[in-house]
């Protein structure tokens, strides 16, 4: 889970990706399951990024 | 917005992927209240819950892996619905949902989508993107509807009346906005 850099009070959690890739992956797959997930939080991570620079933001 | 959010800390946003799709089906993207009455009480508010998938959508960020879309237009673009989509959290966050219906403007299909379109719009505009979206049916543009200028729009049916409540419900963030150098920026103008 990430918070997204001055605003702790919102979290991104991939915890369901990790979930649909163990499903999909099968069991020994933890890492490559956890890493879908850090992907899906740093993908959000960095569009929260790009709305932050904006000036009403 | 943010810092609006980061003002609302005894209540959480919490950002999650959307995994209900199936072949063929359509993106979507939501803000989910946890307390859905809470998110219409000011001074309550609730958590909420933004659910998204960025590699469901196209346009303006290449690098995103998978994007394949089935939308295009204004408001298509993976940060514009992002930015949607938190503030209709930030609204739930503030005790502010109006479920309402606008007068005379169904497309929109409540004021939450009016005012999360039109903030939307505004961070389209001042990036210099073509185009902006015309209202909650689908991702045309404004000009689709004939709506050809920010003057038009703010004329239209009785959306300086809208503003006005915006303004009210929001000060700060009406504040902020008003100073957000945009062609389009109905709040600069009014």
């Amino acid at each position: 889970m990430l918070t997204v850099p001055d605003v702790p009070n919102i979290k991104i959690d991939g915890a369901k990706v990790a979930a649909l890739a163990n499903q999909a992956l099968g069991p020994g797959n933890d890492t490559l399951a956890q890493g879908s997930a850090g992907h899906y939080e740093r993908t959000i991570a960095a569009l929260f990024a790009r709305i932050a620079r904006a000036a009403q933001c | 917005m943010l810092k609006a959010i980061r003002k609302r800390s005894e209540h959480v946003m919490t950002v999650e992927p959307e995994l209900m799709k199936r072949p063929g089906m359509k993106p979507n993207a939501f803000a989910e209240a946890l307390d859905t009455r809470a998110a219409g009480r000011p001074g309550r508010g609730s958590s909420t819950l933004i659910t998204i998938s960025p590699s469901d959508w196209t346009g303006h960020m290449p690098e995103l892996p998978g994007a394949v879309g089935g939308y295009t237009g204004p408001g298509t673009a993976v940060d514009e619905l992002l930015l949607h989509e938190v503030f209709h959290g930030l609204r739930h966050m503030a005790g502010l949902r109006m479920k309402r219906g606008v007068p005379g403007q169904k497309e929109y299909h409540n004021f939450e989508e009016f005012y999360a379109i039109l903030i939307a719009n505004i961070y389209r505009s001042e990036l210099g993107r073509s185009g902006l979206r015309a209202d909650h049916a689908g991702f045309y543009t404004l000009g689709d509807v004939g709506i050809v200028s920010q003057d038009a729009w703010m004329k239209h049916k009785f959306n300086r009346g809208h503003l006005r409540k915006l303004g009210n419900q929001m000060p700060d963030l009406w504040d902020a906005l008003a100073k957000v150098k945009a062609a389009f920026n109905p709040i600069a103008a009014f």
